[in-house]
């Protein structure tokens, strides 16, 4: 028997199905009429995930082992690539990790529900033998350069390390060279046990079909409930209080890359409520440093920036952080501006007019992405495992106010708090250095 | 395929209506078809920025951004884009759809006047349309999109093989021209491109969304009344003369920092933009690169463990395919012969027809999104509606249902090595 709870938000006109039933994932049905299907199985392990518990004992996880994972599941004993399976299908399927989840996706015209019990059952059996790592890790050596090289990725790492101190989120996705080297079947065996089962699984559905479509293509699927590892959360132990810093990465760049970053303290209060306030510091960073803002036409008029800045807010499992990046002949003036202006914004606050605008207008851009079976349901996958859904931090967004969002000025920014990253033009030495000023 | 239908507003004037119902998006777009000059491609691209950044009604940048933000968020963007001896200037907008009403919307009214506004009426300078100051900041944006390219090495790969693989006979410039025309670039230059793009051009409106056809017609007839009057016919074909590839392979190496290498391969193919026989490239490079387990990620990333990401593109204006991937240093000659071993299946006309199948799927999939998406579906239609091109999607997939293992190889035996760069991390393996 399954259990289905319908979710309607009629504001929107848009719905979605939340079913259970055991043997499976929690299932995120999102119908559209659309001629194409989309799906996303989340499993709940990522980078993050360094050590776990096993009936009482500890074990830990190598770098990159979760993400190397990703990359083995696709292989099938009989020396096949399961992307063929999916290629016969008509159906193109994907793999990413992030610090807290590895998905598994695909999209298609037809042959949904064979592709759909394909993803199901191919993450189910894993199939490593010492040669096709080995192989593997010759290609994901190549991707650990590729990142190593980019500048952009540079200052990302870059910022993220001078934010957190100890979190497992300063470790590379892929690993490091030495950690992927060490990697072995037996390893990636004993990882994919504690954390591959139905327990630790979400599926999301995009596409023109119901609850009972769905239950009768997955009627004979079913997952592995085996596992009993629990996972060992971050240390929450991050210096409160870490004065900010300024630091300069080498890589080939024609124009220094930036970021301006701050931490920001954890929102309370419920689910909701925390979400809520993470949309207000959106709007903050929206009417700071967007294209409509005062601050991004002086910094235009002084002839320091050519380009809209990137803004960014992050937060999972014990991070919580916003940058904003750009590129500038002068970074440390642009940096010495931004602080000026959140100095002088944390006093004066937001007008109401202001609120009204940029809320209109970011209402207007989850409205937008709904259109798209794809961008729906890796909506769905980045903020379920959050506490909410797309539809519901819709609706949060169109209600904010100038109050609240002055409010959350106050709780979460700060001009003290402001690290400045740099990556600026130079030789990139083979041991990664890191210029503190 | 969505019924479109499509009337002449006056001679070189058209317009096509594509009604949707589902959807929360509507799209409204306008292309400018119109001849590419020597030494005037910077403008061109410089024209099609500025127009996006500001209106007589908002003449400043904050302004103009605010008033979209206003609008719900309304998306305007431009692009240029050269096929052969003309360029298409595309301006294009999404905005929240109102499905269901017997009039335009408001909201529909006030964004396709933003949109005009913005295109006809640009914020003016001391001398005419363009201020200078704008203009010096989008040269400047300009100049840094060009050096910023440096930033990416695959990115720095793709443009070094394409200056290199330019034929010197034609004005073969990039989409954004070059660093000197970027300085040459002044106002009068902008204002006499502005008014050849406005009236020697052929002009095409796209509105896909929920309003009546009619009062769609009537506002572009209202906002755009400007357009019809004075209007120069435009004459002309496109054409793509052929280059021969260089013979021997034209090797070039550039030293760089990090770690990776990157490689690129770049071969003449026998067929150019719109003529006859390219859904066959198309099927090629999906079965080269995209489809999964497509033929280059087998050989050269899965059996050989040469490199994460490999990938391979066309340029069909110039014949040119290029094949793109990051590799350990040193390991370049062994990467080429996997490449040239894929390229020797195909001519044998060995293709997987499991692969063919994949392929297919993979493109139809593509076309489908296409269609469903009514930003995607207003460009497609205005891009390959103004250099007459078909836009049936069922006639496309016919057609690409078609291809075999057989015409694969026909293609691949016409196609021709023509250069190859590597960029390499100092101290690696180097070719001559």
């Amino acid at each position: 028997m399954a259990d289905v709870v319908l979710h309607e938000y009629p504001a929107l006109r848009e719905r979605f199905f939340e079913i259970r039933r055991e043997g499976l994932p929690v299932i995120y049905l999102i119908p559209k009429k659309r001629s194409t299907f989309y799906a996303v199985l989340r499993v709940g392990v990522g980078s993050y995930d360094r050590y776990y518990l096993e009936r009482g004992r500890r074990y830990s996880v190598l770098p990159g082992c979760a993400h190397f994972l990703e990359h083995k599941l696709f292989a099938n004993p009989d020396g096949s690539d399961e992307m063929e399976r999916f290629g016969d299908l008509g159906a193109d399927a994907n793999a990413y990790t992030t610090g807290t989840s590895t998905c598994f996706l695909f999209n298609c015209r037809d042959n949904f529900p064979a592709a759909l019990k394909e993803l199901l059952t191919f993450v189910s059996k894993p199939y490593f033998t010492r040669e096709n790592v080995e192989r593997e890790k010759k290609i994901i050596l190549q991707e650990a350069a590729m990142y190593a090289d980019s500048p952009s990725y540079r200052l990302s790492t870059g910022t993220i390390r001078q934010l957190y101190a100890n979190h497992p989120i300063r470790d590379e996705i892929v690993g490091t060279a030495a950690s992927i080297k060490r990697i072995t079947p037996a390893h990636l065996t004993r990882v994919y046990r504690a954390f591959y089962h139905v327990f630790n699984m979400q599926l999301f559905v995009c596409g023109d079909l119901f609850p009972d479509d769905l239950l009768s293509i997955l009627s004979d699927v079913s997952l592995p409930t085996n596992g009993d590892a629990s996972r060992v959360l971050p240390p929450a132990d991050e210096p409160r209080c870490a004065p900010p810093t300024v630091r300069t990465y080498r890589r080939r760049v024609s124009k220094p890359l930036f970021a301006v970053s701050s931490g920001f303290p954890e929102p309370v209060g419920d689910i909701s409520e925390q979400h809520r306030k993470l949309l207000a510091a959106g709007v903050v960073l929206t009417h700071l440093f967007g294209e409509a803002g005062s601050l991004f036409a002086e910094l235009k008029e002084a002839g320091l920036l050519t380009d809209p800045l990137n803004r960014r807010i992050e937060r999972n499992r014990g991070i919580c952080y916003f940058s904003v990046t750009g590129k500038s002949d002068r970074p440390k003036k642009v940096y010495q501006m931004i602080r000026d202006r959140v100095r002088e914004f944390v006093e004066t606050g937001i007008p109401e007019e202001d609120v009204s605008r940029i809320c209109r207008a970011q209402y207007a851009a989850y409205l937008s992405s709904f259109d798209d079976p794809e961008e729906t349901a890796e909506a769905f996958s980045e903020t379920i495992p959050e506490g909410i859904d797309p539809f519901a931090e819709t609706l949060l967004v169109k209600n904010l106010n100038a109050d609240f969002v002055n409010a959350v000025t106050r709780e979460l920014f700060s001009p003290d708090r402001l690290n400045l990253t740099v990556v600026r033009g130079g030789k990139q030495d083979a041991l990664e250095s890191e210029e503190e000023e | 395929m969505r019924p479109i239908e499509t009337e002449t507003l006056c001679p070189g004037v058209l317009f096509d209506y594509i009604p949707t119902e589902d959807y929360k998006n509507a799209s409204f777009g306008v292309g400018f078809k119109y001849k590419v000059r020597r030494g005037c491609s910077s403008a061109d691209k410089i024209l099609s920025r500025l127009l996006v950044r500001t209106s007589g009604d908002y003449p400043t940048h904050t302004l103009f951004s605010r008033r979209l933000e206003e609008l719900y968020l309304t998306d305007l963007t431009s692009q240029t884009v050269r096929r052969g001896d003309f360029r298409a200037t595309l301006f294009q907008t999404e905005l929240l759809d109102e499905p269901f009403v017997d009039d335009i919307p408001d909201f529909t009214r006030e964004v396709m006047t933003t949109v005009a506004g913005a295109i006809l009426r640009p914020a003016a300078g001391s001398e005419g349309f363009f201020a200078d100051d704008e203009i010096e900041r989008e040269k400047r944006a300009l100049l840094d999109q060009i050096r910023s390219i440096k930033n990416s090495k695959s990115a720095y790969a793709q443009k070094r093989i394409a200056e290199i693989t330019a034929d010197p006979a034609r004005y073969d410039v990039p989409e954004y021209g070059t660093e000197r025309e970027i300085g040459e670039t002044d106002a009068a230059l902008l204002r006499r491109r502005y008014r050849e793009m406005l009236y020697r051009s052929e002009v095409r409106f796209v509105y896909a969304g929920s309003a009546p056809k009619e009062k769609i017609r009537a506002l572009i007839l209202d906002l755009f009344s400007n357009l019809l009057k004075e209007r120069k016919p435009l004459t002309g074909r496109c054409s793509f003369p052929r280059r021969a590839p260089h013979v021997p392979i034209l090797r070039v190496t550039e030293e760089t920092d990090g770690k990776q290498a990157i490689l690129a391969l770049s071969y003449r193919i026998p067929i150019g933009y719109g003529e006859g026989g390219h859904e066959t490239v198309s099927m090629l490079t999906t079965v080269l690169s995209d489809a999964p387990m497509a033929l280059l990620f087998s050989e050269v990333r899965e059996k050989g463990g040469y490199c994460y990401s490999i990938r391979c593109g066309v340029r069909l204006e110039k014949r040119e395919l290029v094949v793109l991937c990051g590799i350990a240093p040193g390991s370049e000659k062994a990467v080429e012969r996997a490449v040239s071993r894929v390229f020797s299946t195909v001519r044998r006309g060995q293709t997987d027809p499991g692969l063919i199948g994949a392929s297919l799927s993979y493109c139809k999939t593509a076309l489908v999104s296409i269609w469903e998406n009514v930003d995607e579906t207003v460009m497609h239609v205005l891009m390959r509606r103004l250099f007459d091109l078909s836009i049936d999607p069922d006639q496309l997939t016919e057609r690409l249902a078609a291809v075999t293992a057989e015409e694969l190889a026909a293609l691949t035996r016409g196609i021709r090595p023509d250069a190859v760069f590597l960029l390499t991390p100092k101290g690696g393996v180097t070719n001559g």
